[in-house]
Parts: C-alpha cells; sequence; structure tokens
C-alpha cells in the first residue's frame, strides 16, 4: 500500500474521532463555563437581597420589631428576585421561571431564621380549613424559628434557645420550678466590694455617651448625651433653661424626632414618687449604666443555674420534638453545656463567652442542626410544588460556609434545576453581613481617639501608640454610618416645612491603617489584655469591654418589650 | 527528478496529517482544560476572597497548585481596590452609595504577596490580607510558558490562557 493511501485511511479514522472529541470537550466547557457564570449571578443577587436588609434595618427605627422585620425581609426577597431577574434575562429567564428553580431563601438572624419557601395553605379565601393535600402552594416567609434545643434530666425539662453570641433564654422545668431566664453568659464576673462589677479583674464603670445631632436648627449641631434601651436611643436635650423638665427627652423614631417620656427604673420597677423625676431622668440618660447592667445580668444568670441545677445538663440530654435523644455526631456527649461558667481568670480553662469554649462548640452544633432539619424538609418538599422537572436536594454546606452563618446575620440562597447544556444547575450561596443592626459581634466594636478624631479596629496595633486620654471610648459601627433625620422648621407665615437631612451619629473618619485597609490588625485575643497587658494595653481592653457590652445589653429583644 | 520531489512532499504531507495534525488536536483540547481550570480556580479564589472578607495564604496556595497541576506556569494577579469612606463622609451631601462618589485606591499583586506569601528571608508569618465590605477584589491570571499547542500552533495563533474574576467584597475579614 502505498504512503498516501496510508494517510487517507489515518485520516478517515482520526478525524471523525477528534471531531467528535473536539466537540464533547466545548460543551463540557460550556457547561461549566455556564455553571460558574451562574454561580457569580446567584451570589451577587444574594448580595443586593442582603445589602437590601442592611440598608433597611440602618435607617428604620422600628426594624426590629417582628412584623417590620418581616417587611424588611419581604423587601430583601423583592431585591433577590429583581437582581435575579437582570442577572438572568441574558439567559431568557423571567422571575416567574426562576421562583420555580428556587426551592427556599433563608435568612440567619440573630436568634432564628426565617425561611422563604412554598407551602401548602390549607385555609381558604373565606377563613374555612379545606383540608391537608387540597390546598393551594403559595410561596411566602414561614414563622420564626428560634435556635432552640429541649433538653431533659430527671425532672428537669428545658427548652434553651441559642443566639450568635453567648446570649441564651431558658425556659421550661429546673430544679422543681417553672424557669423563664435569659441573659449572656460570662465567666469570671463578680461583684467586688463597693457595688462595682468586675470583669477578668477588670472595673467597669459608668460612661458619658453623646452623639452629634441636629434638633434644632437655630442652635446646630449639637453634642446631645443618650442612652439606648431595648433597641431605642433616648436623648437628653436641654431647651435652654438648665433644669431637667418634660420637654428635654427625645426619641428619632424611623427620621423624626419625637418628644419622649422616660421613666427611672430600678430592678423593673418604675420609680415614679420620686420628687426629683427629671433630674433622675437626666441622670440616668447621661450617666449610662448600661455595661454594668450587662455583667449585672450575667451575674444573675449564672447563679440562677448553678441554683436550679441546670450547669449539670450535658450535651447528651437533648432531645427532639418526638423525645428522642439526638445525635450531635461528637466523641463525648457528657459535655456538660454550663461547665465553663464556673471557669475563673486563675485556671487555664476556656471561659464561655470564648470562641474556642465547649459551650460555642455545641451552640454552634444546635444551630446548624436547626437550619439543616427544617431547609432540607423544605428542598426536599419543593418537589411537590415546582414545575421544573428536576429532583430537588438539599446540598452538603461547607463547614467554612457554617462558621460563617454561625457567627453573622447571613442569607442563604439556593438555586436548582436550570438546564446548562448536558446536566442540570444546582447551586447555593451564603452571603453574610456585619453592619446591621440585629446582632453585635465582637468586630463591630470600634475605638475612637479624639487627638485625630478617627476611629480603628479594636486590634489596631496603631491604637497603643495614642496617649491613655486620647482614647475616648468604644462605639457600635453602625454608629458610623449616614442616617436621616427630619428637620421641622417654621417659615415666617407659620407654615412647617419639614426637611431631612443627613447626618453621623459619630463623626469621626476611619483610620487608614485598620478600618480603611484593613491592616496592622492583630491578631491575638483583645480578652487577653485585660488580665495580662500594660497599663495602656488594660485601658483599651477595658474600653472595648465596657462599649461591647453596653452596646448588647441595648439592643431589642422581644422578651425585654413586655 | 520529479518522481522524487513528490514523494518528498508526499512524505512531508503524511507526517504532517499523521503526527502534527493529531498532536494540535490533543494539545488544544488540553489547552481547553487548562483554559476551564483556571476560571474554575480563579473563580473560587475571588468568590472565597469576596463573601470572608481576606485573601488567605491557604487560598492562594490552593489556587497556585490547581493553576500548576495543568502544566503550565501562570502570571496570577490580584488587584484589590479599597473603598476610602473618608471623602464622602466629610461632606455630608455626597451620596455614598452613588457610584462614580466613591473613592478606591488600588493595591497590587506584590503588596498583596508581601502578607500573604512573605519570603522565606522575611521575619513576618504568612497572614491572611484582610479585606472589608465595599472593596473590591480583582484577579487574573495567564500563562507565560507557551502550551505545547501555542508553540505548534504559533505561526497562525497567539492566544494565552486567560482567567479573570472578580467584584464587591461582602463581608469585613475576622483577623
Amino acid at each position: 500500500m502505498k504512503l498516501q493511501h496510508l494517510s487517507i485511511i489515518f485520516v478517515i479514522i482520526i478525524l471523525p474521532i477528534s471531531l467528535v472529541l473536539s466537540s464533547y470537550v466545548d460543551s463540557r466547557v460550556k457547561t461549566l463555563n455556564l455553571q460558574i457564570s451562574y454561580d457569580t449571578k446567584l451570589y451577587n443577587s444574594t448580595y443586593d437581597a442582603i445589602k437590601a436588609f442592611q440598608l433597611n434595618t440602618i435607617n428604620s427605627g422600628t426594624s426590629n420589631l417582628a412584623d417590620s422585620k418581616l417587611r424588611d425581609i419581604e423587601a430583601s426577597i423583592n431585591s433577590f428576585y429583581n437582581s435575579m431577574q437582570n442577572n438572568f434575562s441574558m439567559n431568557g429567564y423571567n422571575k416567574e421561571a426562576l421562583q420555580n428553580h428556587v426551592p427556599a431563601l433563608v435568612y440567619t438572624l440573630y436568634d432564628g431564621y426565617y425561611m422563604y419557601s412554598p407551602y401548602e395553605n390549607t385555609v381558604n379565601d373565606t377563613g374555612e380549613y379545606v383540608g391537608e393535600g387540597t390546598g393551594e402552594y403559595v410561596s411566602d416567609v414561614k414563622p420564626y424559628v428560634y435556635y432552640s434545643c429541649r433538653y431533659v434530666q430527671g425532672t428537669t425539662d428545658v427548652v434553651i434557645g441559642y443566639t450568635l453570641d453567648s446570649y441564651v433564654t431558658i425556659k421550661g422545668r429546673a430544679g422543681g420550678e417553672f424557669v423563664n431566664l435569659r441573659g449572656y453568659l460570662l465567666s469570671d464576673v463578680k461583684n467586688v466590694t463597693g457595688g462595682n462589677i468586675q470583669y477578668r479583674g477588670v472595673d467597669i464603670e459608668k460612661e458619658q455617651l453623646t452623639e452629634r445631632l441636629l434638633l434644632n436648627e437655630a442652635r446646630g449641631y449639637e453634642n446631645v448625651p443618650y442612652r439606648k434601651v431595648n433597641g431605642v436611643k433616648y436623648y437628653y436635650y436641654d431647651n435652654g433653661n438648665g433644669i431637667a423638665d418634660e420637654n428635654d427627652f427625645y426619641r428619632i423614631e424611623n427620621g423624626s424626632v419625637k418628644n419622649t417620656r422616660v421613666i427611672p427604673m430600678t430592678s423593673g420597677i418604675q420609680e415614679t414618687g420620686a420628687t426629683d423625676y427629671y433630674e433622675r431622668a437626666k441622670d440616668f440618660i447621661v450617666n449610662n449604666a448600661s455595661a454594668q447592667e450587662y455583667y449585672q445580668d450575667a451575674i444573675e444568670l449564672k447563679n440562677n443555674i448553678i441554683r436550679l441545677g441546670l450547669d449539670n445538663l450535658k450535651v447528651g440530654n437533648a432531645v427532639d420534638e418526638r423525645g428522642n435523644p439526638i445525635d450531635w455526631n461528637v466523641a463525648n456527649t457528657d459535655i456538660k453545656i454550663f461547665e465553663e461558667l464556673k471557669n475563673t481568670g486563675s485556671d487555664s480553662k476556656s471561659r464561655i463567652e470564648d470562641e474556642t469554649s465547649q459551650f460555642n462548640s455545641h451552640r454552634m452544633d444546635v444551630i446548624k442542626y436547626t437550619i439543616e432539619k427544617n431547609l432540607s424538609v423544605a428542598i426536599a418538599n419543593f418537589n411537590k410544588v415546582s414545575t421544573a422537572t428536576s429532583e430537588f436536594g438539599m446540598p452538603k454546606l461547607r463547614d467554612y460556609e457554617w462558621d460563617k452563618l454561625t457567627q453573622n446575620i447571613g442569607m442563604i440562597s439556593f438555586l436548582q434545576g436550570l438546564n446548562i447544556g448536558g446536566k442540570l444547575y444546582n447551586g447555593y450561596t451564603v452571603v453574610t453581613n456585619n453592619k446591621n443592626e440585629e446582632y453585635v459581634a465582637e468586630e463591630s466594636i470600634y475605638m475612637e481617639t479624639t487627638s485625630d478624631n478617627t476611629f480603628h479596629r479594636a486590634q489596631d496595633a496603631d491604637l497603643e501608640n495614642y496617649n491613655e486620654s486620647d482614647i475616648l471610648g468604644g462605639y457600635f459601627n453602625i454608629d458610623y454610618e449616614r442616617k436621616t433625620i427630619d428637620i421641622v422648621t417654621q417659615e415666617a407665615d407659620g407654615t412647617e416645612i419639614v426637611k431631612s437631612q443627613y447626618y453621623y451619629p459619630r463623626e469621626a473618619t476611619g483610620c487608614y491603617h485598620s478600618i480603611i485597609a484593613q491592616e496592622d490588625v492583630q491578631d491575638f485575643k483583645l480578652k487577653d489584655w485585660l488580665t495580662t497587658g500594660n497599663a495602656k494595653q488594660k485601658n483599651i481592653a477595658k474600653r472595648y469591654y465596657t462599649a461591647l457590652a453596653r452596646e448588647r445589653q441595648g439592643l431589642y429583644r422581644v422578651e425585654e418589650a413586655f | 527528478m520529479g518522481d522524487s520531489f513528490i514523494m518528498i512532499i508526499a512524505i512531508m504531507v503524511a507526517v504532517v496529517i499523521m503526527f502534527v495534525f493529531p498532536l494540535m488536536t490533543f494539545a488544544g483540547r488540553t489547552d481547553d482544560i487548562s483554559q476551564l481550570t483556571a476560571q474554575s480556580a480563579v473563580t473560587e479564589f475571588a468568590d472565597q476572597a469576596r463573601s470572608i472578607g481576606k485573601i488567605t495564604p491557604e487560598s492562594y496556595n490552593q489556587l497556585v497548585q490547581t493553576l500548576t497541576a495543568t502544566g503550565n506556569t501562570y502570571d496570577v494577579e490580584i488587584e484589590v481596590k479599597v473603598l476610602d469612606e473618608n471623602p464622602g463622609k466629610k461632606t455630608v451631601q455626597v451620596e455614598r452609595e452613588k457610584i462614580g462618589e466613591n473613592v478606591y485606591y488600588s493595591i497590587f499583586t506584590a503588596q498583596i504577596l508581601e502578607t500573604i506569601s512573605p519570603d522565606t528571608n522575611s521575619e513576618d508569618d504568612a497572614k491572611p490580607y484582610l479585606l472589608k465590605e465595599g472593596d473590591m477584589v480583582v484577579v487574573k491570571v495567564k500563562n507565560v510558558s507557551p502550551t505545547l499547542y501555542q508553540q505548534l500552533a504559533s505561526w497562525f495563533n497567539i492566544y494565552t490562557i486567560s482567567a479573570d474574576a472578580g467584584g464587591i467584597v461582602t463581608a469585613t475579614g475576622k483577623a
């Protein structure tokens, strides 16, 4: 056979193989590229949604109230779908088509989560029960689910609600009585002689806090003393006569300034009989004792836990709704949940509020368990609702994603069943956010310095270069965000004009090292400074922990609203 | 004389068809796979940095390893556009969220590598490079050593394997 013939036979064999291989590889490349582009689109839409939630909560004074929060969540869901529609319109998907492929959206908040997914509405328009299996499927936000777990040990039967930090609620029967406890779990807090409170050996003191506000246009911006109680900031603004009276107390509600009554309370009892009523109210605001109360509450919670024998509760005592023990997948189920409360500064054991504590790892397990349980059911049930032909299932979230979710407010979005050529897309995204009024994380407290009017991260290495007197204190990161206030002014003819004005509750600018560039941030634990630091370091740590306590104490909590 | 010449030409054509063509085809597919690997590695790296708010030494090493596994050498460029909120804050009239009024300054690969992958002679340990919400991160990779396909096809094709990914950082990183 001639060489030319051999070549032609070779070409006849190799050319089709090469063409098929080439087209196969091309299609795989396209599929994977499409998958990557969908991942990014889903991520961007989820970020848009969480950003909408952040903006709404920062600018709404009532964002913590349940119905207002629901409204913010619904607005955020709308943002998600709008953004998805924009992102996916090039691929030919509209909102309705996409809704068929989103089995669930989850908003993980401070003490529980909201899930947006379709459910069967078993009640008709007139309010009659139509029976299971015959109702219409509607997509909406399902009731709030708390990060809680039930524990049964002998006569003790309690439900413990966990949060993103060491705040817990304990409800049920313990020590022969009904209990309803709540508060932060802190080790090494004690009352010392003289009425002071010490955290890790450092005295916690009252603070004098002010915010730069424009309450009266004629007087201009002024530093106004305030105190945050249950999510609302109360201001004392002297109207010029130098005496505290009923016209001197204000709060800002959704941008408008409202005159408010402030009632001094001691241990939950209203002090109305006092003659120096307004002076005491002024003192309540001007000399802010929120931080002290935070630690005082922690002491009371600790004492109650020990008195009621709850410190003997073990991880293995956890049961599900049917009373069956929960399998935590941990080596040792004899770990006592609250054991670390008793650890003191003098021992080297971990404190209960530390990230490395056994309590913290159990807390994360509970949060993960409660989310996973409901979510897997919701996604599996989506098969009944969706007209998409794919089989929906819960993807496995990675460990670092759970770490993010158990430490921050976040959102998980799922998108499944879109055809990406050769296979179906099955993706999810976790986006977290640490700038909102829901939760005061340890990173949410910034330290402000007076000499250069800047704020820093608490672990900024530069902070040690400032004089002690230059360090003004710690503030919540939200206070450095721009807000709106409505100012009412009267025209010459008596008509009132409402003008909206932007303002920053705290005027300082971000430090170029630790805030803008995020550099020089030390990775040590600030807590160590409380006990082992030098005088300067101790002062920074003390101010930081006072601020953290004050801001956490001032958060809105449903239980305290009534 | 004429027959010998045609014979030589025929042998050359046969060599091209039997060796160079298959080699080019398979080298081309390998490049496609490398391109895909590079694109997914870069996207994963950028998305992780955006979502956790930091560029960690581990994720950078992972990126480099994945790229090296394709058998080519790549140049990795990282650019972080740092959002400076201060100019917007000094005057309350400007909208921070508005496009065009934000001020960004850029940090480039060499500066980032000083933190996440310091010289072996340096006393510093490798640390994560922290980002904050609102910053932008852009990662680009480009192959610097020519692949087999590029060598074979250099006279009619001058493309390189390159991939990029980036976006806005969604959470402030923890130290």
